[in-house]
C-alpha cells in the first residue's frame, strides 16, 4: 500500500518525489517525517541466499 | 479507443491504493483486473456458500500513519480488533515460537527431550566449522535434532529449496535473539520467580491485528466503490496483451484482452503496474533487454484446500505451522479466529490447508478431487480434523503469491529498475512483486 501511496504523489507532482523500488516494507518505521518514508527508504531486505 | 491519465494493472491492494489517491485528486483511472469478480488481488476475500476465505491470512498492521489512516478513511466501521496467536503444530501438541524451552521440553516428552539435549550438547561441542549453509548453521545453535523437528521441513515448504542450499548468513539474520542456553536459563529463572532481564525471552506471542469484518476483501470492495464514485473506472475480467511506449509523444497504448475475447486499447500518459515482472516485461514495446534478467526472477504458487465440517475439537490460534514431514500442508488457517464472520453458523469448522507450491509442479497440477482427498487424509493424520468429519470441501488456487528471494534477485531486480528508468520513465511498478515483502501476509 506504501508503494501504491508514493507512486500516486509522484504520478500527481509530475516528477519523482520518492524512489518506490526503495521501499522495504518489513523495516521498523520512526514516526517522523513523511510517515516514516525516509526510514523505510533507507533499509535493506533480508533473503535467502544460495550457498557460495 | 479509450484516454485516460493513468491506467493501472491490477486491482489489488497496491493498484487500488493508487488508484483511490489518484482519482480522490481528481485524476482519470482506468484499472484493469485479470479476475472475474473479485477485487483485492491476493488480499481478496473468496466467498463459497456463504463461507469467507482470506488467501494465506492478512493481518492489518502498520507501523506507517498515513497508511492506518488510509484504512481509516477507506473503512470506517467495519474493523475488527483481533488477538493474534499462531503456534507450531507438531506430533499432536502445539508449541510456541520462538520456542518456550519448557513447554517445548515438556511436550516433546523425556525420551525425545533428552535425545534432543544429547544432540544439541553433541553440536555444542563438535561445531562445524565456519558454517556455510542454513543447515550447519542451525545445527551448531539447536543441535540436529531440535533443527530437524522446527525448522527444516517448514523452511524447505516455504521457499522450496533444501536446507544445504540456502545459506548460513539468512539463518543468522532471521533466527536473531533465539539461543536455547539463554531460553534454559530465563526458563528455570522463571521457574524459581526471578523475571528475566528486559522482558524478552519472556514476551508473549499473543498481540492484536485489526482485521475487517468480513475478510480483507471488504476493504477493497469499498475502496473500489470509491474510486467509481469518484469517476475512475474499474475494467473487470481484463489482461493486457501488449503495452507501447511512445516517447515522442509521451503516451502509452495499452492492449487488453477480455475473458471472452473482447479487445479494448487505452491510451494513458502514465501506467501502474502490480503485475508479476516477468510478465509485465514481456509485454512491453520496444523490447525490454533485461527481459532475461526477469525470466529469471522466480516465483512460488500457492494454494489452499479448504475444509468445512463440525468437530469438538477446538483451537485458539488463526494459523498453525505444521512441522511434520510425513505431510505436504505447510499452514492451516481457521478462518473462524480470523472474524467469526468468516462462517456463517455458530457451529462449523472452516480450516484452510495451505500448501506452498510452483505453477507446474505435481501439487498444482493435482485435480481439485485429489487435492480435497489429501487435504482430508492429512488433516486427519496429524489429527485436527478426521475425515467423516468433513462436509464440504473447495480449493482456491493463487499464482505468483511470492517472489522467491534467492541469491539472484536483488541484482535482476537492479538491472531491470535501471533499464526502466532510464527507458520507460512513465511505467511505475508498486506491489509486492516490484520491491518486497514476506511470506507473512501483512497488509501495510
Amino acid at each position: 500500500m506504501m508503494t501504491g501511496m508514493l507512486t500516486a504523489a509522484n504520478i500527481l507532482a509530475g516528477r519523482t518525489l520518492y524512489d518506490v523500488w526503495q521501499v522495504n516494507e518489513d523495516a521498523e518505521y520512526g514516526e517522523a517525517g513523511v510517515s516514516g518514508a525516509r526510514e523505510a527508504l533507507a533499509s535493506a531486505r533480508l533473503v535467502p541466499r544460495r550457498v557460495a | 479507443m479509450e484516454t485516460t491519465d493513468t491506467l493501472i494493472i491490477g486491482a489489488g491492494p497496491a493498484g487500488l491504493t493508487t488508484a483511490y489517491r489518484l482519482a480522490k485528486a481528481g485524476h482519470g483511472v482506468v484499472v484493469i483486473e485479470q479476475d472475474k469478480h473479485y477485487v483485492g488481488g491476493i488480499s481478496r476475500t473468496v466467498s463459497y456458500k456463504d463461507f469467507l476465505f482470506d488467501i494465506g491470512g492478512h493481518r492489518f498492521f502498520s507501523k506507517w500513519r498515513e497508511v492506518v489512516a488510509l484504512w481509516n478513511e477507506i473503512l470506517p466501521d467495519d474493523f475488527l480488533d483481533r488477538p493474534r496467536l499462531s503456534r507450531i503444530y507438531y506430533a499432536g501438541k502445539f508449541y510456541a515460537y520462538p520456542l518456550k524451552a519448557f513447554e517445548a521440553l515438556r511436550n516433546l516428552g523425556f525420551k525425545q527431550c533428552l535425545a534432543c539435549l544429547a544432540s544439541y550438547a553433541h553440536a555444542r561441542a563438535f561445531p562445524i566449522r565456519d558454517p556455510r549453509t542454513f543447515h550447519q548453521w542451525m545445527r551448531n545453535e539447536f543441535g540436529e535434532r531440535l533443527f530437524s523437528i522446527f525448522f527444516k521441513t517448514y523452511t524447505e515448504k516455504v521457499w522450496g529449496m533444501d536446507c544445504d542450499a540456502i545459506s548460513a548468513d539468512w539463518a543468522a539474520q532471521r533466527i536473531k535473539g533465539l539461543n536455547l542456553s539463554k531460553a534454559i536459563i530465563d526458563g528455570v529463572a522463571r521457574s524459581f520467580g526471578f523475571k528475566p532481564q528486559g522482558g524478552t525471552s519472556a514476551k508473549t506471542l499473543i498481540e492484536s491485528f485489526r482485521y475487517p469484518r468480513r475478510g480483507p476483501g471488504m476493504m477493497w470492495d469499498a475502496a473500489a466503490a470509491k474510486i467509481k464514485a469518484s469517476g475512475g473506472r474499474i475494467a473487470m475480467d481484463r489482461s493486457f496483451e501488449k503495452l507501447t511506449c511512445d516517447p515522442e509523444r509521451r503516451t502509452w497504448t495499452v492492449e487488453t484482452i477480455g475473458g471472452d475475447g473482447t479487445r479494448e486499447t487505452f491510451q494513458a500518459r502514465h501506467v501502474v503496474s502490480s503485475a508479476p515482472i516477468p510478465e509485465l516485461l514481456a509485454a512491453l514495446s520496444p523490447t525490454p533487454l533485461t527481459l532475461f534478467h526477469a525470466r529469471a526472477l522466480k516465483y512460488r504458487d500457492f494454494l489452499t484446500v479448504v475444509l468445512i465440517g463440525r468437530t469438538p475439537r477446538q483451537w485458539p490460534d488463526n494459523w498453525i505451522y505444521i512441522h511434520d514431514p510425513r505431510v505436504k500442508v505447510g499452514r492451516v488457517q481457521n478462518f473462524r479466529s480470523w472474524s467469526p464472520e468468516m462462517i456463517p453458523d455458530a457451529t462449523s469448522t472452516c480450516l484452510g490447508l495451505e500448501y506452498f507450491c510452483s505453477e507446474g509442479d505435481d501439487l498444482w497440477d493435482m485435480v481439485d478431487r485429489d487435492l480435497i482427498a489429501l487435504a482430508k487424509q492429512e488433516i486427519s493424520a496429524i489429527g485436527l480434523l478426521r475425515g467423516e468429519e468433513v462436509t464440504d470441501a473447495c480449493v482456491v488456487r493463487q499464482k505468483k503469491a511470492y517472489p522467491v528471494y534467492d541469491e539472484t534477485y536483488l541484482e535482476n531486480l537492479r538491472m531491470i529498475r535501471f533499464e526502466l528508468a532510464s527507458r520507460f520513465p512513465a511505467l511505475h511498478l508498486v506491489g509486492r512483486n516490484a520491491c518486497t515483502n514476506t511470506t507473512t501476509r501483512i497488509m501495510r
